[in-house]
Formats: C-alpha cells, structure tokens, sequence
C-alpha cells in the first residue's frame, strides 16, 4: 500500500499539475494591474511570433 | 494576418478617447491572475449614443474592417453594426475588437460596471469584469478554451473565499 501511494506522490504529471496550481495561485496574489500587463505583453509577443511564422510560411504576401 | 496586435496601445486609444467599456475574456481572465496569451480585445461598451459614437470614430480611426465570416466590410459598415445592438467583430490596425452587445450569456453593461474592477495601465484606469460576472460567463460557455480559464478562475474564486 505504501509502495502504491510511493508511487503516486511521484506521478509526474500530478506533480506538474501542484506546481502549475501554486504558480496560478501566486498569480492571482499579485496585484492586477501586473497581471494585467503581463497579459498584454505575452499577447503581444506570441502576436508578433504567430506573425513572423505566418510570413515565413507566405513570403511575399502581407 | 500579418499585422501584430498591439494590445496596450489600443487600451491606451480607447481610454483616451473616453469610451466607457468594461473589459471581458482574455484580458479580463489574465489580469484576475491566470495570464495566458488573447488574440483580441474583448470588451462590454456603455450603450449609450454618445459613447458608442466615440467608439466607432476610434475604430474608423484604426482603419477598423467589421469581419464577417471570411469577409471583410469596408469601415463604412461599422456604425450600422456597432449601432444595432448585435456582436461586432472589428479588425483594426493594432488588434481585433469584439464589440459585445445583445449577447444572452454576457450581462449588460450597467451590471458589469457596478461590479467591474478598476485596474491602472500606464497610468490609465482601465474597467476589468468582475470575477463572479467571468466566472458566470465562462459558465455558460462551451468553448474548450472557456472550459480551461473556468478551472483556473474557480481555483482563484476558492483562494479568495477558502471558507466557500
């Protein structure tokens, strides 16, 4: 039982799943104005990357 | 598509410009604490003439194109749509706008407002939805995406409340 339990304390993906929650949580602590610039930003730059692969995949099209 | 979406300057343009609105979606899921990349700006106008006729000279100043379907209608098109109370989907040229009105599942603006949040960008105060009036949206959604931000949003609600 105890080699069961071992074993799903160390299941990778439930591991990732705690770190994911606290780092959500931690997240949620922050005040919103910080959230909400990093938001913008991140949005900003996965615009810009989405763009850069489009236009790599359709040179000489805009 | 080519053109990248400047999320910050086109808050920064809207809250200028006087248009009261209360932003939604993404940029409201992200600044409640679960940030994850928005293709667009979703936001609930105040309904009123005055506003919304300051909103559609914004999006005509952005170069603004209502996308219907696959199609895009000149920027003549957006005061009919933004006028008649229905959903508009605007392409301008620093980012897609989801002008949401009339929609069943979003409250109206006057109740969004009562209860949004005032968060300060760059100085400018920027209206967020409330996290109840999110989670009641994201709740009556289908979407997967929906499905993912009500998990994370209900966690949030849960630290907020760990007596619920």
């Amino acid at each position: 039982m105890k080699k069961a339990k071992d074993k799903d304390s160390n299941d990778p993906w439930r591991l990732d799943e705690e770190v994911r929650r606290r780092r959500l949580l931690e997240d949620a602590r922050r005040p919103m104005a910080v959230n909400l610039a990093e938001t913008i930003a991140l949005s900003e730059f996965v615009s810009r990357f989405a763009g850069s692969a489009w236009q790599a995949k359709n040179p000489g099209e805009s | 598509m080519t053109d990248s979406l400047r999320l910050g300057e086109l808050v920064e343009r809207l809250v200028s410009a006087e248009i009261r609105f209360v932003a939604v979606g993404g940029l409201a899921v992200g600044a409640w604490g679960h940030v994850r990349a928005t293709k667009d700006l979703d936001l609930v106008p105040d309904p009123s003439k005055e506003n919304l006729e300051r909103l559609v000279t914004l999006l005509r100043d952005l170069d603004g194109k209502v996308e219907v379907g696959e199609g895009l209608l000149t920027g003549d098109a957006i005061p009919t749509f933004v006028k008649s109370g229905d959903r508009t989907l605007v392409l301008t040229s620093l980012g897609r706008v989801d002008v949401i009105q009339g929609h069943p599942q979003i409250p109206r603006y006057e109740e969004l407002e009562a209860a949004a949040a005032t968060v300060e960008i760059e100085g400018l105060p920027v209206r967020v939805c409330s996290l109840d009036h999110l989670l009641q949206m994201k709740r009556a959604s289908e979407r997967p995406r929906d499905r993912d931000d009500l998990e994370a949003l209900e966690a949030i609600r849960e630290s907020h409340n760990p007596e619920r």
